[in-house]
């Protein structure tokens, strides 16, 4: 599918509310993602992931820049997951929390990753979100977001460098323990 | 070209997006630079690893269609709270203030009139509300002057109508959409043809399924179709639904 974010979201405010099943379905597993990476647990992610989308669909039409779909909604998935932290645990037992959930993942689970992609800075975590987990190339990625090519390659590839660095820090860490 | 420039185009080298020329130098160096060859090694491998975690996200709920679910699943909660929403808006007296709106306007005089009619159906609420969990959205209702209402419904196999959705916001100004709908309601099914203008963009049909409905849509204008499941009725874009509302 081509049509960019921008196509849906005025089809959602022209009276269609149904087309907004089309940016849960772009955007799902980046939101879930990125929401498993700030919880740590799959089940919480899913569950503030379908409370990212609800409130995104009822804050549609306060959405100024529609290019931003994608930043506005992880920003709201961002918020969402910090209520269910709050509301849940101290920040300050964030890191037992990790240790506990890392205890209950599935193997396949790159448990790592999840934990370097938290510590991204928002705009390299979003780009790498959406080539990745929303699964668009870096022309769609230009297109959505109103940029040019070489920004979105240039973001791309300091958010690589960034999360390799955070990756390795991590290893080094973990091999000092 | 040296080392920096050639890293600085590994992202589109990976991507497919430079010139050929340009592939033709980043290969070239490459062929020469042991540590360029482990940098992009490395970047490939840091994509894989994205990629496999990524897929993995995807397939860890796939019991079926994990889509659907996931969709279903938000869909649910947006139609309880867009039901809540209106049942507090309702409790204020906005109507009468959506009612002068309507007025006031020579064009909307005739929606209007439609307006009348889901009014005074909704006030006698033939329809069971969604909130009573596993019902069939299109049982009868329990009190005897419903099942009298409905009776006389059944005896109409087909009603088909045309809507043209208007918002009306909560300042008071309006919009009135591009697209309007073709509705065939029967009893326990309905079409809904959509157009923008002249042209029919989508079709969908409402089956009843177990104690939801399948939902089959045709998207003209996309070129694609898709059949989802859901509990109960489909909230807003149901006409039906929508009588229960007020």
């Amino acid at each position: 599918m081509t049509e960019n974010d921008q196509f849906f979201i005025e089809k959602c405010l022209d009276g269609r509310p149904d087309e907004f099943r089309h940016l849960v379905r772009r955007y799902q597993t980046a939101v879930t993602a990125y929401l498993t990476s700030k919880l740590g647990n799959k089940t919480n992610a899913e569950e503030a992931a379908q409370e990212t989308f609800v409130r995104a669909y009822f804050g549609l039409s306060d959405l100024k820049k529609r290019e931003s779909f994608s930043s506005w909604l992880l920003g709201i998935a961002g918020r969402v997951a910090k209520e269910q932290l709050r509301n849940k645990i101290q920040l300050a037992d964030m890191d037992t929390l990790a240790e506990r959930q890392s205890q209950g993942q599935k193997a396949e689970d790159d448990f790592e990753l999840q934990q370097a992609f938290a510590k991204l800075p928002d705009s390299y975590r979003e780009i790498i979100l959406l080539r990745f987990y929303a699964n668009q190339s870096c022309q769609q990625i230009a297109a959505n977001l109103n940029m040019p090519l070489g920004t979105v390659t240039k973001t791309l590839s300091r958010a690589y460098v960034e999360l390799r660095q955070l990756l390795e820090k991590q290893k080094n860490e973990e091999a000092q323990k | 070209m040296n080392c920096t420039e050639c890293k600085e185009k590994f992202v589109e080298y990976i991507e497919g997006l430079l010139p050929d020329n340009q592939k033709q130098e980043v290969e070239a160096h490459l062929k020469n630079c042991r540590q360029c060859q482990t940098e992009l090694e490395q970047l490939n491998s840091l994509g894989k690893r994205l990629t496999s975690d990524s897929e993995n996200k995807q397939s860890m709920d796939s019991t079926g269609s994990p889509q659907a679910d996931f969709e279903n699943a938000v869909f649910n909660r947006i139609v309880r709270e867009q039901n809540k929403r209106l049942k507090q808006a309702a409790g204020i007296n906005r109507q009468l203030n959506i009612w002068r709106i309507i007025m006031k306007s020579r064009i909307t005089k005739f929606a209007a009139a439609a307006a009348v009619v889901l009014i005074m159906l909704g006030g006698i609420t033939i329809w069971p509300s969604r909130s009573v969990q596993n019902s069939k959205w299109w049982l009868e209702p329990s009190t005897a002057w419903g099942q009298e209402v409905l009776k006389s419904l059944d005896t109409i196999k087909t009603i088909s109508c045309m809507e043209h959705i208007m918002l009306v916001r909560a300042d008071g100004t309006a919009h009135v959409s591009r697209t309007w709908n073709k509705l065939y309601v029967s009893k326990d099914s309905y079409r809904k043809d959509i157009y923008d203008g002249n042209n029919l963009t989508e079709t969908q049909w409402y089956l009843p399924d177990g104690n939801g409905m399948v939902q089959t849509s045709v998207r003209f204008d996309l070129g694609h179709y898709f059949i989802s499941r859901h509990v109960g009725g489909f909230g807003v874009a149901d006409p039906v639904e929508r009588m229960s509302i007020f």
